[in-house]
């Protein structure tokens, strides 16, 4: 069901339209578990093809090249002003932060 | 404003790196497994660290999501809170720190005596030392209990189970072990899993009252404790045990019981719906346990010559040996020491089947002395359990056959034992060596403990007897004659001695009956000359 939900390697909105309603309609046993696992697969593929930028100003990116380098297709940028100064990007269930509160956290790590 | 300076002045010279985390985030939380999406990073058995100060641990890494089992109160967590790996292993403080206090799974104390900083910290799980790292089993370990060390006897760096029903007193023997080992360098471990509160501070408070504490660490994982802590506890008793270990010393590890550890997997693998299969165990029960006990060594010189000996308890449900999981500790084991209820009940305590009972290290883990006595101690109390079947009967029997029950009923005598109270090798070498020379066949069965009482009170006078023993460790011309000059002069009854007197009148009457069957004294057991009665 996730492979064939793919199209050149990303998440296709109709192919997975077709897919659930083929899947519903045959009523197969553990049907929900059946969706709740794709549900979690399509999630992750998603996550995958976006970047999210969170930072108190909206920083300037060459944005072919970041997505290029990552292998994502887009860029979500968030303003978050609780922030107070550096950034933090999510891409998949990756994080890099370097923020106030994870500069904080890595000195209390230290000490 | 000098302050505020050198702070702004500490965080702009300290060095910061953004390095990526691998997150994740709870889609299913219950009885203390976790289900999480992401963690694509996450290593199996990597540390997980979630909101409020909680780990938990990754054991199944699925295609979907990961099972993490959670350490602490899982409560605090809900549906949709990220969790972050940390990149490390479970790890277990491990130092002299430890010893005499008691500690949760993780290494937390329990007992309120104060944090604990661990110097050193060594990983729960680990691969066991390998065959060429260590040596043959051959230093005993002493439990201080006659019927076990004699019979049964347990080297350092052995791995001796102690199967049997409920409350035929398991635990009792490994307290008496523990408390025996005081004043020999050996460091114990006494992990409880899955008992009861109240039983673990009976056990720490027995310990305390006989200053066994001094030399012994408590893990407790009791019942009200999760699964999750309950399966950990006796891989960081292992943990602890291995530090000893590796200094070069030698340490004692009590798994109390292991039936209790595998129902706690069984309960975690459950949870995390893997494939259950016989009695519904997981498919690994038998490493769940095989890789614990392979950790038991004794290691060789060139590594150290420490050891690591494993007392692990399985209870057994009416006597049952060959259930799933005793079947599984029985053939990981260097030997078995089983508890019979019909003995426990019978009085005879500790209530071990000598016939069924083996150690596989046997004479190996022995001092020559002890070989000396119990030698055929084994064998005549299997000739003594056949011919006490027969003589039920009531038929007549012959002179020979008679003096056999009766050798065997004070053997069985002599090898009853109370509770907490270990007796030093010495000791038991000299009431073995009376008993298999005949000192007691004229004493009555019920005045053998006191006469037993009696020899070990005249051995504690006899300085230079002990002191040859000790040194010697075998019973060689001199120490046979000091024997049968010691034990000999005791049959003279003193005043007011009244097992003295019920020996010399029992030793009267005896040969007033049997002229004809004179028992020659010696110290291969006797070579009898009787004359038949018909």
């Amino acid at each position: 069901m996730y492979k064939n939900s793919l199209k050149n390697g990303a998440v296709d909105a109709k192919l997975v339209g077709k897919i659930l309603k083929k899947v519903t309609g045959q009523k197969a046993y553990g049907l929900s578990k059946i969706l709740i696992v794709y549900k979690n697969l399509i999630a992750q593929k998603i996550a995958k093809e976006e970047i999210l930028v969170e930072a108190s100003t909206l920083p300037q990116l060459d944005k072919s090249a970041f997505l290029k380098k990552t292998g994502a297709k887009r860029i979500v940028f968030k303003k978050n002003s609780d922030l107070v100064f550096g950034a933090k990007i999510k891409h998949g269930d990756w994080v890099w932060e370097e923020t106030l509160d994870s500069r904080l956290e890595q000195i209390k790590n230290r000490s | 404003m000098n302050i505020l300076e050198d702070i702004e002045k500490q965080i702009d010279q300290a060095k910061f790196s953004a390095a990526p985390k691998n997150v994740g985030k709870i889609i299913e939380i219950g009885d203390g497994v976790a289900r999480v999406s992401g963690l694509s990073d996450v290593s199996a058995s990597e540390i997980v660290s979630f909101a409020h100060g909680i780990t938990g641990l990754a054991l199944n890494l699925e295609e979907d999501s990961v099972g993490v089992i959670i350490f602490g109160d899982w409560s605090k967590l809900k549906e949709g809170d990220e969790c972050q790996t940390t990149g490390k292993t479970l790890e277990i403080p491990v130092g002299e720190n430890l010893i005499g206090r008691v500690l949760d799974a993780l290494g937390k104390p329990l007992d309120g005596k104060g944090a604990i900083s661990a110097k050193k910290y060594y990983p729960a799980e680990k691969i066991a030392p390998g065959v060429i790292l260590r040596q043959s089993v051959n230093t005993p370990l002493q439990t201080g209990l006659k019927a076990i060390d004699s019979m049964i006897p347990i080297g350092r760096g052995q791995r001796e189970l102690i199967i049997g029903d409920r409350s035929l007193g398991k635990t009792a023997i490994c307290l008496d072990t523990i408390i025996n080992q005081k004043g020999k360098s050996v460091i114990c471990i006494y992990v409880a899993i899955g008992q009861k509160t109240s039983k673990i501070a009976q056990v720490v408070d027995t310990l305390e009252r006989h200053k066994a504490m001094d030399h012994t660490i408590v893990v407790a994982a009791s019942a009200s404790d999760s699964a999750t802590m309950q399966y950990l506890a006796p891989y960081a008793g292992c943990a602890m045990g291995e530090y000893f270990m590796d200094q070069g010393k030698d340490a004692l590890v009590v798994y109390d019981d292991l039936t209790k550890h595998a129902w706690a997997y069984r309960q975690i693998s459950l949870l995390l719906k893997r494939p259950s299969g016989r009695e519904a165990y997981p498919g690994d029960i038998f490493y769940l346990h095989s890789r614990l006990l392979e950790r038991a060594a004794r290691m060789n010189d060139k590594n150290g010559g420490g050891s690591l000996t494993a007392l692990p308890i399985i209870e057994t449900q009416a006597g049952d040996v060959s259930a799933y999981i005793p079947t599984n500790i029985i053939s990981i084991t260097d030997g078995q020491i089983f508890l019979e209820a019909d003995s426990f009940y019978a009085g005879i305590r500790p209530a071990v089947n000598p016939g069924i009972s083996v150690s596989r290290v046997g004479g190996a883990a022995q001092t020559k002395m002890m070989k000396q006595v119990a030698g055929t101690l084994r064998l005549d109390l299997a000739q003594y359990r056949e011919l006490a079947t027969f003589a039920q009967f009531g038929s007549d029997l012959d002179e020979t056959t008679l003096k056999r029950l009766e050798r065997g009923r004070r053997i069985v005598e002599v090898l009853k034992q109370p509770q907490l109270s270990p007796m030093d090798i010495a000791s038991q070498v000299v009431v073995l060596w009376a008993v298999q020379n005949g000192y007691f066949d004229s004493v009555p069965v019920a005045d053998v403990a006191k006469y037993e009482t009696k020899i070990l009170n005249l051995l504690a006078t006899n300085k230079k007897l002990r002191d040859h023993l000790e040194d010697k460790k075998e019973i060689d011309d001199f120490a046979e004659k000091e024997l049968a000059k010691m034990l000999s002069k005791n049959s003279t009854p003193s005043a007011g001695d009244s097992s003295g007197k019920a020996l010399d009148s029992a030793q009267t009457k005896s040969s007033s009956k049997n002229k004809s069957a004179r028992v020659k004294k010696s110290s291969t057991g006797g070579r009898e000359r009787t004359g038949r009665t018909r």
